[in-house]
């Protein structure tokens, strides 16, 4: 797979997306749209298993622009990088809360941005309620977590509360 | 004990120098320091930060505060300056309109004139005329350019697009056949339908032509010469944008109105006059030259002028304990400036310079508040505490420890309310004066040429240089010299300008480009610095003659800037004049001449 990620091998100058596992179109559409919009070319390839953050960085060194994106369908987690980072220090990383179709079209056009070294966009902190902040990718629903906290992290704490209103009772 | 201090309370820093003082032995300054002066100039809260500056300074020492023999306080010629900003002109757009812009990415290019549509009324459009099609927000770029292309392929001529959301390229993308778009237009259903409009968008790198032309504009729409006359604002207003839409209404026009922006009266020792502001700083200024010795300044109730000049003499009266009447102005500074303005009637948001006229004014009082404070800081400190001697000849007291000066000397404060000078004669006499409009003016000018609302970035823009970040890992000085860093910068910061602050860089939110707000920047000292230091010293030189100085030291808060010194220093060379900054005692630089001047003043004193 990284054969084809090597520079050299494809001249032409675009933003490369590297697509992992089943990704819903909508996503990469809205990711591709942004980049379209500021007029900076991408090219998509479909790539097999790997870390997210490591085949962002491999995109980001193929491109001839030194940006890369990955989109990894299975953790449901969207990297951009540069060819100038280090592979653990991704300029920005979506995951699935991130995948409304406004952030994602944001993403791109941070991407062509970043080429063109114009300002990058910043979604303003006000909540959006027009319909194209809308969830794009509902499918996955995600695994057996509770806010941020694990099954494990909650049974824990689930079992100290109860520990302490059974002592505090037992005191009364 | 034989330590003394000498406190000056500027309107922005607080400074003190400490010495050792035994008879039959020179003065020895053992310290000194500077923090920020806390409540207006003259006010009991200054106590507060003069503790804190004399704590800082006997803290090295290991000197307890009451050690202290006397504290000298400054005589401060009670002095408020205040700025305020008249706007002269105005953009209004009534009954027609106009969208002039630069969208990051329109879409196509060229010119189109045709009659506006909304996209939903197209398929009922005829397809004899030319239309320039109205697109919402709500439809996607995709719907809309399917619609466009079913449109075009039942032969309606479509000349251009204009578009609510930032899609201009994508919908460009994917017409069978090209014409300009014009996007990122927020208040789209402002459009009038059914009206003649001409659109136009240039290639990148370029500005559009055709609609920043009155003539272009007549020839578009067949205008008569007087109707020619009203499209000229417009014009005006396009000029430099890379997109831009005008549509014609039946008795539309724009115009640029004059605000009346109410007149002041010039009052001096022998003559009196008066001057609209809407002349401008240069008419305004002539005038108070002529006039000057200034007694008071009046200016009519109810406008922006007279706004700023009561609220002034208010602060000054409550500061004083005295009636507003006895309060007067004792000088102003006007400047002209251009303030980027909403046109009014505007679709996209437009800015369009407006002409401004930027006051400083000063008031005076003769009751000193310092002897009032004097004894509450005495009570606070359990020292005595004492006011020395007149502040400009305090000033140049310090001044003169600068190695390398004698009198004659000139000596310009630079501060942030007021611009000083003051002159020492051979024979040891003294004359000063005091002017409006000093940094913080500039701080203003700053603020209102860029457009940010914000004067703490205006004053950090005012202080530190400013640089492009170019990628992740670098960035350009204002100097052309490219910086590069170890780790990644902040993205908030790629692609902007940045002012280099003491804590690092800070993004400047305006699309205006580096060497533009550096032109401000620069323009705005000089405007004020500049300017003032000529009318400054030709009060205070012999006979009113600048070339009859022939030492001149910069001193005060704004000495310390990376650039005044030096556009002082080059409007001086003409006149002859040593300029420089200070160094006084020969290593605190332009900092400390005052509360340095204190304490010599009372060796002096002690000697003699």
């Amino acid at each position: 797979m990284t054969d084809e990620l090597l520079p050299g091998n494809k001249a032409k100058p675009v933003v490369r997306i590297s697509v992992m596992g089943s990704v819903p179109e909508a996503v990469i559409q809205c990711i591709c749209w942004g980049l379209e919009e500021e007029g900076i070319p991408a090219e998509i390839q479909k790539v097999s298993n790997g870390p997210t953050l490591l085949l962002a960085k491999q995109a980001a060194d193929a491109s001839k622009l030194n940006v890369g994106i990955c989109i990894n369908g299975d953790s449901e987690k969207i990297v951009l990088h540069h060819r100038d980072l280090p592979s653990e220090k991704p300029l920005f990383v979506l995951t699935a809360e991130d995948f409304h179709a406004t952030r994602l079209r944001i993403l791109g056009t941070n991407a062509a941005r970043l080429v063109k070294g114009e300002p990058l966009v910043f979604e303003k902190k006000q909540n959006h309620h027009d319909e194209s902040s809308k969830t794009v990718s509902p499918e996955k629903e995600g695994s057996e977590k509770i806010g941020s906290l694990t099954q494990e992290q909650v049974e824990i704490l689930v079992t100290r509360i109860v520990t302490k209103i059974m002592d505090s009772e037992s005191r009364d | 004990m034989p330590y003394i201090a000498g406190v000056d309370i500027g309107n922005n820093t607080t400074e003190v120098a400490i010495a050792e003082l035994r008879p039959g032995i020179d003065v020895q300054f053992v310290s000194c320091s500077i923090v920020r002066t806390v409540g207006i100039k003259g006010t009991l809260r200054n106590i507060l930060g003069v503790i804190d500056a004399l704590d800082r300074a006997l803290e090295p020492l290991q000197i307890p505060r009451k050690d202290l023999r006397t504290v000298f306080l400054n005589e401060a010629t009670p002095v408020i300056g205040d700025v305020a900003m008249e706007t002269i002109t105005e953009t209004v757009i009534t009954e027609s309109a106009m969208i002039g812009h630069n969208p990051s990415t329109p879409g196509g290019l060229g010119l189109g004139v045709g009659a506006t549509v909304s996209l939903e009324e197209l398929p009922r459009a005829s397809s004899d005329k030319q239309w320039i099609v109205v697109i919402h927000g709500h439809i996607e770029f995709e719907e809309a350019a399917r619609q466009l292309n079913r449109a075009t392929d039942r032969h309606l001529q479509i000349a251009g697009a204009i578009a609510q959301k930032d899609d201009g390229v994508l919908i460009h993308n994917r017409l069978n056949s090209p014409m300009p778009i014009v996007d990122e237009v927020q208040h789209i259903d402002r459009i009038p339908l059914g009206m003649p409009a001409a659109i136009e968008v240039a290639p990148v790198g370029k500005t559009i032509e055709k609609l920043s032309n009155p003539y272009d504009i007549a020839t578009l729409f067949g205008l008569t010469p007087d109707e020619t006359r009203s499209v000229v604002p417009i014009a005006r207003a396009l000029t430099g944008t890379r997109s831009a839409v005008v549509i014609k209404t039946p008795s539309g026009d724009i115009r640029q109105r004059r605000i009346p922006a109410g007149k002041i009266t010039i009052i001096g020792k022998k003559m009196k006059a008066e001057v609209e502001i809407e002349d401008g700083a240069e008419a305004i200024m002539e005038k108070v030259a002529q006039v000057a010795p200034l007694v008071e300044i009046q200016a009519d109730a109810g406008t922006n002028v007279g706004g700023m000049i009561g609220t002034v003499r208010k602060v000054m009266a409550d500061l004083t304990d005295q009636p507003v009447s006895a309060i007067t102005v004792q000088d102003i500074l006007a400047v002209d400036t251009l303030v980027p303005q909403k046109v009014l009637g505007s679709l996209a948001g437009e800015y369009s310079l407006g002409n401004a006229v930027g006051l400083a004014a000063m008031v005076e009082t003769h009751k000193m508040p310092m002897q009032r404070l004097a004894r509450k800081l005495e009570e606070e400190i359990e020292v005595p505490v004492l006011v020395g001697g007149v502040e400009a000849e305090m000033a140049i007291l310090g001044a003169l420890t600068t190695p390398g000066t004698s009198p004659p000397l000139a000596v310009l404060d630079l501060g942030g309310g007021s611009t000083d000078a003051s002159l020492i004669k051979e024979s040891g006499e003294i004359r000063s004066t005091h002017l409006a409009g000093a940094g913080d003016m500039v701080t203003l000018l700053i603020n209102k040429e860029i457009g940010l609302e914000d004067s703490v970035l205006a004053e950090q823009i005012k202080f530190f240089p400013l640089a492009k970040v170019e990628s992740l890992f670098n960035m350009r000085h204002e100097d052309g010299s490219v910086q590069f860093f170890a780790e990644p910068l902040d993205p908030r910061l790629f692609g902007r300008v940045v002012v280099i602050t003491d804590n690092g860089p800070l993004a400047i939110d305006t699309r205006e480009p580096l060497a533009k707000i550096v032109e401000v920047r620069k323009n705005a000292k000089k405007k004020v610095f500049v300017k003032n230091a000529i009318r400054a010293l030709r009060q205070v030189a012999p006979a009113n003659n600048i070339r009859l100085i022939s030492f001149l030291t910069m001193v005060g808060g704004s000495a310390l800037d990376f650039e005044i010194p030096k556009m002082i220093s080059d409007a001086l060379i003409e006149y002859g004049v040593v300029t420089g900054r200070a160094n006084v005692r020969g290593k605190e630089g332009p900092r400390n001449a005052v509360a340095t001047g204190l304490v010599l003043a009372q060796a002096e004193k002690e000697k003699g």
